[in-house]
């Protein structure tokens, strides 16, 4: 997506107006079901009529854990998180800001970070959700 | 079931690290330590099922192999942590359709050979790519459960402290000390709030159940054990909200398994559980119907589930201190209620059970509150 840096999850990314990113996904144009990530096929009604939607703006968290373990060249500590947008729709990824505001039920928005490297030492970026500021 | 069958014979291979030794020979001594205890020949064995979770192709021939017991239709099962008691499933239904007088389940699984570290996952799965690993979806899940009904990390701890307790009583366990609740609470912190204390170690290990139709059980073991419910489940998928403090796959899997087995919750002496961390025991309380929703953290903290109290959970030590060796832990926790039901358990016998529960789910990957889930019911 943008050079020098690639995002983990590359096809689910995308750049917005405002120069932040944004997730697309799968709407079913049958049943209306949306999911992240994107699917060819829905699974509620099995219709394979899936358009593309785009998930931005704001969530709530749902859960979350600060992890001290994981993958080699990520961050540790790393706040993982499922936010719950409208429409149903359950997105699990990072999260970033003040780990010490984190607590179920706030809003997060959406944003990116850099979440470590890879094996060859290039940075890599992912969609994450930002916890509110506090001052 | 068709007919009725019983488990005639159990082995197992004490878990813990076993990095000198290749998966057949860790898991061969289990199924014959399994045909000596049920007396019966191997070439008596009609089918095997084989469990694994990431052993490897072909485990049953790997391990059967070497003990000349091939020839016979082997089954390889993968069901992530409920492979062991997948393959029972298979066996005990084969066996109940008249297709087999008697077969084996077993399950074997080699840890020691990713070196340490968190169990590896799918790759291509979106969560794991996401940086998904178990132990931070169960933290999550206890996070919520906190947050609901008010639970605090130390509730979560007394799982580890009662389990750690039972184990230094089980020499198949890899976890034979017992531990305090200060020492669970300060442990490296995992997953917030899971410390390591309260994540199952891995491990190698196997386990091997023998069943026959019950006409025949009594041929070859002093003292069969009726498998009265053998139930499977692959949960449901969603991609939207699921309430994580249920585990619904445990839910409906538990219902299944008391109606076909004609007990409910109430009639369960011994239970083994899925305690692959701490938070997770206090879940299968609720879901498997030993108290109600919100009260798992009151019935540990009563001491109900104890060896001596009104429904024993993990006696062997459970997951917390065997090990989780993935695909043999299903096989394990049959292993631990036949003995217990047969009253050969010593120090960690639990009096007078009669009926007991063996409850292995797990696998992560998106969509799924777990992948698989398998419950057996048997009776004395």
């Amino acid at each position: 997506m943008t050079e020098g840096s690639e995002f983990v999850v590359e096809e689910a990314v995308i750049r917005n107006a405002e120069g932040g990113v944004s997730l697309v996904g799968s709407r079913c144009q049958c049943c209306g079901t949306k999911t992240i990530p994107r699917s060819d096929v829905c699974h509620v009604c099995m219709s394979e009529t899936m358009v593309r939607f785009v998930l931005e703006g704001e969530g709530r968290l749902y859960s979350y854990t600060v992890l001290h373990v994981g993958r080699p060249g990520w961050r540790r500590p790393l706040a993982l998180g499922y936010v719950d947008f409208d429409d149903n729709v359950r997105v699990f990824g990072p999260l970033t800001g003040d780990l010490q505001a984190l607590c179920p039920d706030i809003a997060v928005r959406l944003t990116e970070i850099e979440i470590g490297t890879d094996e060859d030492g290039q940075v890599l970026r992912n969609f994450a959700f930002a916890a509110p500021e506090t001052s | 079931m068709m007919r009725g069958v019983s488990i005639i014979g159990v082995g197992m291979t004490p878990f813990g690290k076993h990095p000198e030794r290749s998966l057949s020979e860790i898991a061969w001594p289990a199924v014959k330590q399994a045909l000596v205890d049920a007396g019966v020949e191997r070439r008596e064995i009609g089918a095997a099922w084989a469990g694994t979770g990431l052993g490897g192709p072909l485990v049953g021939q790997r391990v059967l192999g070497p003990l000349g017991m091939t020839g016979i239709p082997v089954t390889n099962v993968e069901n992530a942590c409920s492979s062991g008691s997948t393959a029972l499933h298979a066996a005990v239904h084969a066996v109940a359709s008249g297709a087999y007088d008697v077969a084996m389940a077993l399950g074997a699984e080699k840890l020691s050979r990713f070196g340490g570290g968190t169990i590896p996952l799918e790759k291509d799965d979106w969560e794991v790519r996401n940086g998904m690993v178990m132990p931070a979806l169960y933290a999550m899940r206890a996070r919520r459960y906190m947050h609901e009904y008010g639970a605090e990390p130390r509730h979560f701890a007394l799982v580890s402290v009662k389990s750690r307790r039972n184990g230094v009583h089980n020499a198949d366990a890899q976890m034979r000390t017992e531990v305090t609740l200060e020492e669970v609470l300060h442990s490296r912190m995992i997953a917030d709030p899971l410390t390591l204390l309260q994540c199952c170690p891995t491990g190698d290990g196997a386990a091997a159940v023998i069943v026959a139709s019950t006409g025949v059980a009594a041929r070859y073991s002093r003292k069969p054990v009726n498998v009265i419910a053998s139930c499977l489940s692959s949960g449901v998928y969603t991609t939207g909200n699921r309430d994580m403090t249920t585990p619904t796959i445990t839910v409906e899997s538990a219902k299944r398994a008391y109606e076909e087995a004609g007990v409910g919750p109430e009639d369960i002496d011994v239970a083994e559980v899925h305690d692959a961390f701490s938070s997770a025991e206090i879940f299968y309380y609720e879901a498997l119907g030993f108290c109600g929703k919100g009260e798992g953290v009151h019935l540990i903290e009563s001491g109900a589930t104890h060896i001596g109290g009104r429904i024993p959970v993990n006696p062997s030590g459970g997951l917390l201190s065997k090990g989780h060796p993935i695909g043999a832990t299903g096989a394990a926790q049959v292993v631990e209620i036949v003995r217990q039901l047969r009253g050969d358990c010593g120090a960690r016998q639990v009096g007078g059970a009669r009926i007991g529960i063996t409850h292995a789910t797990g696998g992560g990957i998106t969509g799924f509150d777990h992948g698989a889930c398998s419950i057996h019911i048997l009776a004395a």
